[in-house]
């Protein structure tokens, strides 16, 4: 027999929950049922008649006559192939029949060989068993249709008992319903009690104590009443079981007391974000009260997020420099005349409202961009002539152009006339939109957490019954596998949820499932959920299975929790940390745009990504190369716009286009056929502006229909806004780069000119020494150009200026160099160059430099103080004595001024050798 | 040293007056003949004609129909023998200067311009 695979028609629930119903297995006989059986075996002339009841793992016999045992397992049941007959099933020999001559009844004691069963079908149509007569040979004319009759009219009166039995019993239904409530609830307990110990979320149960105060009770500490494991793993705290948070923590800051205690007192849930220095750690908290009012407590699920706000800190330094270069040219201002009303605007202004712009808008024209709900914010005719509205207020409007949503904060001051009375306000608006993404997506978010606690408590959980593979799951945790709550409350084999993880991810998620039933082992893994839609849900499940006493799977229950937006946020950070570093280091358009494609098409599972140059007269794209999902062709190549639909004109304008699916959208649909040819069903364009000019476009491709998240959505703006303002300083450096290398060549080219002209000049004069001091000056001055030149003009660092100008005049082998790093500002470049040069030109002449073997120690360093000085010292050494000079020549005073012209100036002619020594303030030597 | 009666004739491309008459001077100086051209297209013009041509001395910001350093590779290899000093305002990539040519930055050491001539065109006498 076959019967070791579960049997589909005996197990199936709704069969198996009408058996239940009925309560009649292992009832006691009733005379009722006996009297049937008796008058079968005379009807039908046979020595055996059976009442029997099919479970899942057995059949259990009502009545029966000339049978033995009151039930046995379903491999000896011939009754269980009569559960799907329509009519009665007759066997005329048992031996010859493939189902039954295996049967250890057929094959041995009592040897039976014929068998007539009537399924006992319920008013619902569903059969629990049968009524079967049996005998021990065969018969094959089977039973006569009387007797046929007489069976299924038997049958039916066993069915009439049965519900009868039932509907008895709902006499008694309000006590049994209450005794099962009692264990249902106590059921639920248990299992949220597992829960609660197996959730890695921190969790506890608090009681609010407050203390009267003039306006109203204030939060003074709180008791813990429980707390799950986890909550010691987050917090640290030991042992917070029954007691005071203020003994525990004594630091503990009071705005935790408030918001607490504001749940408490009110039944509003709250999620915050919040540090507890106490403990030195951040905190994602959900708070929400439980029980009676009166008894003020509240429950908190929280989470350490230490390492997660420490990661959005360095997103935010890396992105502060470029957010503030972006903001900085997004300044409007105004000036309201109270008196009639009108407002004079900048042209900025206008252009951060998108109107046209224009010197002067009637009040009323700007308040009509800002969101009804902002509108409370702003100041009325009273607060505006009694000046209570100069507070800055922050709110949001709709471009009167695009219609796009932009947060704009205002700041302003009257101005009064002699009487004191305000006749104007004068202010500034700025965009500051790129700042509300984040926290805009934030809010997005914790109301689809809240909306998902009220719903289900936030958790999706589980108990798989392996041995009847009935999984067991709430209404939460259904619907995020697709399974139909209903079902899934009445338990639904393991496949139906399987179905719901993601392709990708399914074979691993089965291994790991697999592996957890044979060790009895912990699972917790991060996985993907598809929804028919394509909507993917990251997941966090978390359980455990267990083994009965033989060591068989018995049960497997877990928990699951939505994970999506922290992944994708982790991950959107992440992405967006990485494509800082790589928009730093690109130094073309073209790579900086392809990078940001690449991340965009990283973070969204795009098909295909990549940058394509627009030439805008002829309205062609050329996409040098692109990056590919595999299996998906390139399309690197020139492209026609129109051929393609007008999106293009939508990207000329700056805006980033859209498309959900080519076939639908009104500016695709005509040319449709064109992007499905190369595989593309969504899309995003991204424009990367010149001058208000089309240049440049990032584009994401995806072959299959793509809904996207407004947090997806702002994830891609925020690439954009990046990508632009890289663009721009890519543009603005190679520019610079440009002029300076143009700036350089003409001044050197003067420079030759200056010393063409004097040495033309001075052609005829006898004593060339002069002439020659004079063009090796000159040539010092260039050298220190072209070290400045280095660093685009900026700095130039303190070591190169030295060597460049002692090398002009004889070896660096002469030198003794030392000195800290520094950067030199441009001035003081060109200072330090023409000192340094004058004093190696005398050591030539006089000093040490004249003789074998003399040496230059030449030395700086920076002394701290209320103003940092910078020294430079440049001591000769192995020279004849130093001699000061009799004459101040031009060399002289030049070594006398000093750096940048501080005159802070030591000249020491010793026996040993000159020892000079020159200061100057670290703020005018150093750039800054 | 070149012998006396034959002085070496050095070939001046520049197209800035004031340096032609500096460079012709310290070209001189150094005991040469100098032949001037003021484009890159007289220079090969010139080099075409006579064959007693021991060393060019190139501006390298000369216009031309050929420009600076182009200038410099193409007499490197039609005329291999020659000798070549550089000058410009911006130093090139040394290793874009043909074999055995010398650099000098604008405003240059005159005293070195000289020793470099001196030196190219005693080698080969």
């Amino acid at each position: 027999m076959n019967t070791l695979i579960p049997d589909w028609t005996v197990c199936q629930p709704d069969r198996l929950a009408a058996l239940d119903a009925l309560a009649v297995l292992d009832t006691a006989a009733e005379p009722g049922f006996d009297d049937v059986v008796r008058l079968a075996t005379r009807l039908c002339d046979v020595p055996v008649a059976l009442v029997s009841l099919v479970s899942a793992d057995r059949q259990w016999f009502k009545a029966r006559i000339g049978f033995p045992a009151s039930e046995t397992d379903l491999d000896r049941s011939v009754c269980k192939f009569a559960l799907s007959a329509s009519d009665l099933l007759t066997i005329p020999d048992l031996t010859a029949d493939p189902r039954t001559a295996d049967n250890p009844l057929v094959t041995g004691e009592p040897h039976i060989r014929f068998y007539v069963g009537a399924p006992l079908r319920l008013e619902s149509g569903l059969v629990v068993g049968s009524l079967c007569v049996i005998d021990t040979v065969p018969r094959p004319e089977g039973l006569t249709p009387e007797q046929a009759d007489d069976l299924r009219a038997l049958a039916r009166q066993v069915v009439a008992q049965l519900e009868l039995r039932g509907a008895l019993r709902t006499r008694d239904a309000a006590i049994a319903a209450e005794i099962r409530l009692v264990g249902d609830v106590r059921r639920s307990e248990a299992r949220y009690r597992s829960l609660f110990e197996k959730l890695d979320t921190g969790f506890c149960v608090i009681e609010m104590r407050f203390h009267d105060a003039p306006g109203g009770p204030v939060a003074a500490d709180y008791r813990f009443l429980e707390v799950n494991p986890a909550f010691v793993e987050q917090t640290g705290l030991v042992d917070a079981a029954g007691r005071w948070i203020r003994d525990l923590a004594p630091d503990h800051e009071q705005h935790w007391f408030d918001l607490y205690g504001h749940v408490a007192l009110t039944g509003e849930a709250v999620r915050f974000e919040n540090a507890a220095a106490s403990l030195d750690r951040w905190y994602d908290v959900q708070a929400f009260r439980v029980g009676e009012p009166e008894e003020r407590r509240v429950a908190i699920l929280f989470n350490d997020i230490s390492a997660r706000r420490a990661a959005e800190v360095a997103l935010q330094a890396s992105d502060s420099r470029s957010r503030l270069a972006q903001e900085a040219g997004q300044v409007g201002t105004f000036e309201l005349d109270v008196a009639s009303g009108d407002i004079v605007v900048s042209a900025e202004y206008c252009r951060l409202h998108g109107l046209p712009v224009a010197p002067v808008y009637p009040l009323a024209v700007v308040t009509d961009a800002i969101l009804t709900e902002d509108r409370a914010k702003l100041s009325t005719a009273a607060s505006r002539a009694d000046g209570s509205a100069a507070e800055p207020i922050q709110y949001r409007i709709r471009r009167v152009d695009d219609g796009s949503l932009r947060w704009i904060t205002r700041q302003w001051q009257p101005t009064r006339d002699e009487a004191g009375t305000i006749v104007r306000w004068f202010g500034t608006v700025r965009d500051v939109t790129e700042r509300h993404i984040t926290q805009e997506t934030l809010r997005i978010s914790e109301e689809r957490l809240s909306l998902a606690f009220e719903a289900s408590g936030s958790l999706g959980w589980w108990d798989w019954d392996i041995r009847n593979d009935r999984l067991y799951a709430g209404e939460h945790f259904a619907r995020m596998y697709g399974v139909d709550p209903d079902l899934a409350a009445g338990g639904a084999p393991l496949d139906a949820f399987v179905e719901g993880i993601h392709p990708d991810d399914r074979d691993w998620v089965g291994d790991r499932i697999r592996q957890a039933v044979a060790t009895a082992g912990e699972f917790a893994e991060e996985y993907r959920l598809l929804a028919s839609d394509g909507t993917v849900t990251w997941i966090f499940a978390r359980g455990r299975c267990y083994h009965d006493a033989e060591g068989q799977p018995l049960r497997y229950p877990g928990v699951a929790t939505d994970i999506t937006e922290a992944k994708y946020a982790d991950l959107r950070q992440g992405a967006l940390l990485r494509l800082g570093d790589r928009l730093r280091d690109l130094d073309t358009v073209a790579a900086l745009v392809q990078a940001a494609a690449e991340i965009m098409a990283e973070i969204l599972g795009a098909s295909r990504a990549g940058y394509g140059l627009v030439e805008p007269l002829e309205e062609i794209l050329d996409i040098p190369t692109d990056w590919c999902a595999p299996g998906v062709g390139s399309i690197a190549g020139r492209h026609g716009f129109r051929d393609y639909g007008s999106h293009i004109d939508d990207l000329k304008r700056g805006e980033i286009v859209l498309i959900d699916d080519v076939e639908r959208d009104p500016r695709s649909r005509a040319t449709a056929d064109k992007f499905l040819a190369i595989g593309i069903r969504t899309l995003i364009n991204v424009p990367v502006m010149e001058r208000a000019r089309l240049v440049g476009l990032g584009f994401v491709h995806y072959a299959q229909g793509r809904n996207f998240r407004p947090d997806e959505l702002a994830f891609v703006r925020t690439v954009t806004d990046r990508v632009q303002v890289a663009v721009a300083r890519v543009q603005a450096e190679q520019q610079r780069v440009l002029l300076n290398g143009e700036l350089s060549h003409r001044l050197k080219n003067t420079l030759a000119m200056v010393q063409g002209i004097a040495g033309q000049t001075l052609r005829g004069v006898p004593d060339q020494a002069p002439i020659r001091a004079f063009t090796e000056r000159l040539i010092a001055l260039s050298r220190a150009h072209d070290v400045l030149m280095q660093d685009s003009w900026a700095a130039a660092p303190f070591l190169s200026v030295v060597e460049k100008v002692l090398a002009l005049q004889t070896s660096l082998d002469r030198f003794r160099i030392k000195g800290p790093s520094l950067a030199l500002a441009p001035q003081a470049t060109l200072s330090l160059s023409l000192l340094l040069h004058e004093l190696t030109t005398n050591a030539i002449k006089y000093g040490a430099l004249s003789v074998e073997g003399g040496m230059v120690h030449v030395a700086w360093r920076v002394e701290e103080g209320a103003e940092s000085t910078v020294v430079l010292e440049w001591r000769e050494r192995g020279g004849p004595p130093a001699v000061a000079p009799a004459r101040r020549g031009f060399g002289a005073r030049l070594i006398l001024t000093g750096l940048v012209g501080t005159r802070d100036t030591r000249l020491d002619y010793s026996d040993t050798g000159l020892d000079a020594e020159f200061r100057a303030p670290i703020s005018q030597v150093v750039a800054l | 040293m070149a012998s006396t009666e034959r002085r070496p004739v050095v070939l001046l491309i520049e197209n800035e007056p004031i340096q032609m008459m500096v460079l012709s001077d310290l070209i001189e100086e150094a005991g040469c003949d100098v032949v001037e051209a003021t484009t890159a297209a007289k220079a090969i013009h010139i080099l075409e004609q006579r064959t007693d041509i021991r060393v060019v001395v190139a501006d390298l910001d000369v216009r031309g129909s050929v420009m600076g350093l182009q200038l410099a590779a193409m007499i490197r290899d039609r005329w291999p023998p020659i000798e070549m000093i550089l000058t410009g305002a911006v130093k090139p990539d040394l290793s874009s200067i043909p074999a055995r040519g010398v650099f000098h930055d604008k405003p240059f050491d005159q005293g070195k311009l000289v020793q470099s001539i001196r030196t190219f065109v005693s080698a080969e006498h």
